[in-house]
């Protein structure tokens, strides 16, 4: 390779070049096949299990608008539930309290949530690394704090109170279903799963038409400079504060959106505080973390797939009515894998941070890559070589023959 | 004078369990560069293991005393399995530590709450029965969480400064590098700072439960919320110094026990209040060093 | 020819006005605790020219231009650029004013290959914005890949590249903000005779389009071919001012010199 000329240089180039833009129009074809096949998942299933497949679309949606703030910029959120809380809080209040039409509640609670936005990007400015991680961390508690507070009411905003851990007494309105409440009622329950999910559908289109627009242009490249180098992104003139606030506003107006349209066409949507923030409180806002991970941070399709991974686990592993050997021994109780949820998937999130620290999207976009030059016959593209997991196991390799080295001493 | 002697004496002791739950969060912040958001959980875990070893419910129904023991142990032996296992593994993408920490400090609590309802037959996760170590009174009780605090806060700044292997620790906390040229072994100091964050933790873990009645897999983030006080206590006290976790300790105790004695839903809200301040107007804390951006 | 060098040991009472130059100094001072870095100094900078900025390690020729710059703002004085008193602007606001910067210690964003981190300083300062979707702003990107002399490498990595291309990099992110003025931080530090051609045709044909350009370095190597003048300092304070010739001759700056390093 050392005596290569030039002109064999620019083929190689040339080649790579080749590659890569096949693949890229590839990606967006498999892009635009996946939304499709989203699309017609109502066909092959049955109305009960696609009431459950409903609810992926949020997370989705959830897991995204946490992509936006934090794998695009690396400001790490851990409290992303306090965007969902207060656009599912927010449109529920309106809807139920103030009796306005369903439209206006979801635009409101949008804003409600842009302005929580507001309020953690304002000091996101101040605050970098673990401290900025404490207060996304501790902004869901307090709001969790404040709906005890206030659950007889906050005059003017809240008349009827925010109804402390036990969540809104009175339901949002459905904006399609079987009872009398629904803006449009049908008789039947499949008619009312299958509008569900295509509403749920047309919101999932809408955050992934917004966030990939915004992404791919040459704003998303100033979000991913800032989370590289911020002195980088001054240096050619940005300013990198704007772009901060707005990504934490955006991410805000995402989540409150989705979890605003959830209120009124998801499944098992209430108004409550297990809802919105989880049984323990912060697990609403670490799953979508996980499910971001999983599919790959900064990509925004990856939060696609890491949902689709996520409740595809979550279904396999409630299936498993496999009762785990010697647990029986110990405790005198049996424990079926099903009854450990949600453990593995916090285990699955954890091996894929070791591991697959990149997340499932971008290591199948190199495979893909490798993949496609290997059948033209080429060697790999550059940057092939050793695979992120493969580093990593080396590493894991090397480090324990250091402490048995070490012991030895 | 009975209603401002009362909340005295109970910030007064509460304060030193804060200190205790705060000093080892900041040690591994102190010497690793680690925001351990799992330290909860290994609060947690030593309630847990008192009340496995303590409760007909449990395993074994021994004394209370063999509980403290036997949840300080858990806490330590839960904090170095995850240093060992997991964290020191990755120790060098911060990033994902961080995720880490959060995910496996869930995955405890998560593991608490199924073992207690699937396999114990506790009927409420949220109230995990452990006793007070000395019963026969309030005061008693408070007395000896005041005193042996106080001990081991004690203890623990001697074996800092007058021992080998705490000279290491402040040296591992300064510089890694520097400390490895001069021949300490940083993987050995991390993994001592873990195991005894993690026994102080545990340890604190027991006597919370005991004092507030019961455990719960929530308690290290449901009022008063010791996980969120020690982010507080560490914040306001500067991250990594031990006298400003014992002095954040006091501030916090006082505000946090005062304000619920005035209204008791306010529990967790003064001083998260008091902690926003500090992070927006002096991030580095009372004694820390500049960590801020 | 020594007059001239002569003249400027009583510079000190010499003032500028904001007109005096397309980039002006006035006293400007910065101070770190009780340390002073930059003492007093003014200087003005004329359209057009390349103007070499000399000064031995920890003169403070950084500080001077982290002020001037807006990095951090000065202690003390004033800073004119293009007659308008920019003293204590951000640097992206810097930028913005047509004022742009190579550094020393180059971190380039190593998630993205060469050609994107220049799109990067192609962007607008916009939150919402068309522009990238097209493909027009990697267009124009490439472009100036190829007049830096990255075309060949533009799809690498840039932590592929070797220390002439991260100078080269540097220089094609500067550009790539379109400046009235440019600084550039030692542009030859670690290159070989023919590279140091190369970088010096490329900013040799940028003055030629119009821009101002001001060229950081400790010593004269490979600046003789590039400057029409050059300004030294030590201490924070100028010791000579002239054209390379005179300042090769001039006593004050052998002297700061003597130490060992070569002028």
């Amino acid at each position: 390779m050392a005596t290569q000329t030039p002109h064999e240089g620019e083929l190689d180039q040339r080649r790579t070049q080749a590659v890569t833009t096949r693949l890229v129009s590839l990606r967006h074809q498999l892009g635009i096949l996946g939304i499709v096949l989203l699309g017609l998942v109502p066909t092959v299933m049955k109305p009960s299990e696609l009431t459950s497949f409903t609810f992926v679309l949020y997370l989705m949606m959830f897991a995204i608008s946490w992509d936006v703030v934090s794998g695009y910029t690396g400001q790490l959120s851990f409290g992303h539930a306090f965007f969902f809380a207060l656009g599912g809080y927010g449109t529920s209040i309106i809807t139920t309290q103030h009796g306005l039409p369903i439209f206006v509640g979801i635009v409101g609670g949008t804003l409600v949530a842009t302005i929580g936005g507001v309020l953690l990007g304002v000091p996101a400015l101040r605050l970098e690394g673990p401290y900025l991680s404490l207060v996304t961390l501790i902004a869901p508690l307090l709001l969790y704090q404040s709906f005890v507070l206030f659950s007889d009411g906050i005059p003017y905003l809240a008349p009827k109170g925010l109804g402390g851990t036990s969540g809104l007494v009175a339901p949002p309105p459905a904006i399609i279903d079987i009872g009398s409440s629904a803006l449009i009622q049908v008789d039947q329950f499949w008619v009312s799963a299958l509008g569900k999910y295509y509403i749920s559908f047309l919101a999932l289109l809408v955050v992934l038409g917004s966030t990939y627009a915004f992404t791919r242009s040459s704003a998303g490249n100033v979000l991913t400079a800032i989370r590289e180098d911020e002195a980088a992104v001054r240096s050619v003139g940005l300013n990198p504060a704007k772009f901060k606030i707005f990504a934490f506003v955006f991410s805000a107006a995402v989540g409150g959106f989705a979890a605003a349209v959830w209120m009124h066409a998801g499944p098992t949507a209430f108004p409550n505080t297990e809802a919105v923030f989880g049984p323990g409180r912060i697990d609403k806002s670490i799953n979508v973390i996980i499910i971001a991970i999983i599919g790959g941070m900064g990509t925004i399709v990856g939060s696609v797939v890491g949902a689709l991974f996520f409740g595809f686990a979550d279904t396999v592993i409630g299936g498993l009515d496999v009762a785990i050997p010697g647990v029986e021994l110990l405790f005198g109780s049996e424990l079926t894998i099903a009854d450990t949820s949600p453990l593995p998937t916090f285990l699955l999130g954890m091996i894929v941070l070791v591991f697959l620290p990149r997340g499932v999207v971008p290591e199948a976009t190199e495979f893909g890559r490798r993949l496609l030059a290997r059948r033209r016959g080429e060697e790999p593209p550059p940057g092939g070589g050793r695979s992120p997991v493969e580093s990593t196991l080396a590493k894991y390799r090397r480090e324990i023959e250091d402490i048995l080295g070490r012991d030895g001493e | 004078m009975v209603e401002i002697i009362q909340p005295i004496i109970t910030a007064t002791f509460l304060s030193a369990l804060y200190a205790i739950i705060a000093i080892g969060f900041t040690l591994i912040f102190g010497v690793g560069g680690i925001l351990n958001f799992a330290h909860g959980a290994f609060i947690t875990v030593g309630a847990f293991g008192a009340f496995l070893v303590t409760n007909s419910s449990g395993l074994l129904e021994l004394p209370i005393w063999a509980g403290l023991l036997i949840g300080t142990l858990a806490g330590a032996g839960i904090a170095a399995l995850t240093y060992v296992g997991v964290i020191r593994w990755v120790r060098t993408r911060p990033v994902t530590v961080l995720i880490l920490t959060f995910v496996i400090g869930f995955f405890l609590i998560y593991a608490i709450r199924i073992l207690s309802v699937q396999l114990l037959g506790v009927n409420d996760p949220l109230n995990i029965p452990v006793e007070p170590v000395i019963g026969s009174s309030d005061t008693m009780n408070n007395v000896f969480i005041f005193a042996t605090s106080w001990l081991f806060i004690g203890l623990l700044i001697f074996f800092v400064n007058y021992t080998r292997t705490g000279q290491a620790i402040i040296a591992v906390s300064q510089s890694d590098k520097g400390a490895a040229l001069v021949g300490i072994n940083a993987e050995r100091i991390n993994l001592i700072t873990w195991t005894v964050a993690g026994a102080f933790a545990g340890y604190a873990g027991v006597l919370l439960a005991g004092a507030f009645g019961n455990g719960s897999w929530l308690m290290s983030i449901q009022p008063p919320a010791p996980l969120i006080l020690s982010f507080a206590i560490v914040i306001l006290g500067g991250l990594g110094s031990i006298k400003g976790s014992v002095v954040g300790a006091y501030i916090i105790g006082f505000v946090e026990t005062f304000t619920v004695n005035i209204e008791p839903q306010l529990a967790g809200i003064s001083s998260l209040g008091l902690l926003l301040l500090f992070l927006l107007v002096k991030p580095e804390g009372l004694f820390g060093r500049e960590a801020a951006g | 020819m020594s007059v001239g060098t002569e003249r400027v040991a009583d510079v000190e009472t010499e003032a500028y006005g904001p007109e005096d130059g397309v980039l002006v100094a006035q006293d400007l001072r910065k101070e770190f605790g009780g340390l002073v870095a930059v003492d007093d100094l003014s200087f003005a900078v004329q359209s057009q020219e390349i103007l070499g900025f000399i000064g031995p390690n920890g003169a403070g020729k950084s500080t001077t231009f982290n002020c001037v710059t807006g990095t951090y703002p000065p202690t003390g004085g004033t800073v004119y650029f293009k007659g308008e008193d920019v003293t204590g602007l951000p640097a992206y606001e810097m930028v913005h004013k047509g004022m742009s910067r190579t550094f020393q210690e180059f971190a380039p964003l190593e998630d993205r290959p060469v050609v994107e981190n220049i799109e990067l300083a192609l962007a607008p300062n916009l939150l919402f914005t068309a522009s990238g979707i097209g493909g027009e702003t990697e267009r124009l990107a490439r472009e100036i890949c190829r007049r830096v002399g990255l075309g060949d490498v533009m799809d690498q990595s840039p932590s592929e590249l070797p220390h002439a291309g991260m100078l080269k990099q540097e220089l094609g992110r500067a550009i790539a903000t379109q400046p009235d003025v440019m600084l550039v931080d030692e542009p030859f530090a670690g290159l070989a005779g023919q590279e140091v051609q190369e970088l010096t045709d490329v900013m040799l044909s940028l003055r030629d389009h119009g821009m101002t350009l001001i060229v950081v370095d400790h010593n004269m190597r490979g600046l003789l071919n590039l400057i029409d003048r050059a300004f030294v300092i030590q201490f924070g304070s100028k010791i000579a001012e002239g054209t390379p010739e005179e300042i090769k001759n001039d006593p004050k700056v052998q002297e700061a010199y003597l130490g060992g390093e070569e002028i």
